[in-house]
């Protein structure tokens, strides 16, 4: 569902909102998969989910509504995990040809596939990287995302579009490995 | 959505923090609101230590308020004899005027022609 800051501010009244320990909850798994995602470094994604939390504690007499939290939870996230990375110049810590091979094909569907797009999402670019995480992760529409990271919806639409095209050819070029090695192991096997 | 967006998104799906994630937290709000009233705390201990702490600076300050005190009695009287010598002044202008006058009538009289000699 399409929402902006105003939508919220008149769906409900500050009273309405659930206790403040019941949002950390609720969402800790969101604002924290963004940032796990985002910077594949689980102690600073942690590190981060809680600042974002502690920033929402601040704003709380801000919060319009159930809807407005999850919104501001989402656009928090997203620009601190970006700042965190440009601070750090932080780089992904597997590069696409350091990734682990495995040598069966049923591993490469089960486990390695999704830990291996897992990884290559996060050598995107920055921005491509987020909006394929609040894209996919949080199953946001283009003009949730342009509204949470500030960017034209257009923009966005490109960016997404760049970022499967380009994660699509990584994945096939590598997944064509990973068979023909495969197929090359089971041959060796029966012989 | 096709097959590949499928395996993206599930490549992506949302994973949990640690267990005590929500504890931290809201151990760390506590820790902020602490410190927010010790900070507010230090702030009026040191304004009342700057007012009533520094003794060493009573007599400095009791002289400086003594000189200006002075100064400002001195200014104000100034202004008291300025103010008496403009009202002298208005009321000898008053008096003169006054004078003036009169002697011009007498004038006026005598060299009136109704005048009978006889």
């Amino acid at each position: 569902m399409l929402a902006s800051f105003d939508t919220y501010a008149t769906a409900e009244t500050a009273e309405s909102l659930p206790p403040f320990a019941e949002v950390i909850e609720t969402h800790k798994g969101m604002v924290y998969s963004i940032a796990w995602h985002f910077l594949r470094d689980r102690p600073a994604a942690e590190e981060l989910a809680q600042e974002v939390f502690l920033q929402l504690h601040r704003s709380w007499s801000s919060m319009k509504s159930a809807d407005h939290i999850v919104f501001w939870l989402r656009k928090v996230a997203s620009h601190r995990a970006i700042d965190h990375a440009r601070r750090l110049k932080r780089r992904p810590e597997t590069s696409l040809e350091e990734a682990a091979e495995p040598t069966t094909l049923e591993r490469v569907h089960d486990t390695f596939l999704s830990t291996y797009l897992a990884r290559i999402v996060a050598s995107l670019p920055e921005k491509q990287r987020m909006v394929v995480i609040l894209r996919y992760q949080e199953e946001m529409e283009v003009e949730e995302i342009s509204k949470a990271l500030n960017l034209k919806a257009a923009t966005v639409k490109t960016l997404l579009a760049r970022a499967i095209d380009l994660l699509r050819t990584k994945a096939e070029r590598r997944l064509g490995r990973v068979e023909d090695r495969s197929q090359a192991a089971r041959a060796g096997t029966e012989l | 959505m096709s097959p590949f967006e499928e395996e993206l998104r599930r490549a992506l799906k949302r994973e949990e923090p640690g267990e005590d994630f929500t504890a931290k937290v809201l151990a760390k709000i506590a820790q902020e609101n602490g410190s927010i009233k010790v900070e507010r705390r230090n702030i009026l201990a040191h304004l009342r230590s700057l007012v009533l702490g520094q003794w060493q600076f009573a007599p400095a300050l009791l002289f400086l308020f003594v000189v200006v005190s002075v100064f400002g009695y001195r200014q104000h009287q100034q202004t008291l004899r300025g103010e008496a010598a403009k009202e002298k002044l208005l009321s000898a202008m008053h008096i003169a005027g006054a004078e003036l006058r009169e002697a011009q009538s007498r004038v006026r009289r005598i060299q009136s022609p109704e005048v009978v000699v006889q």
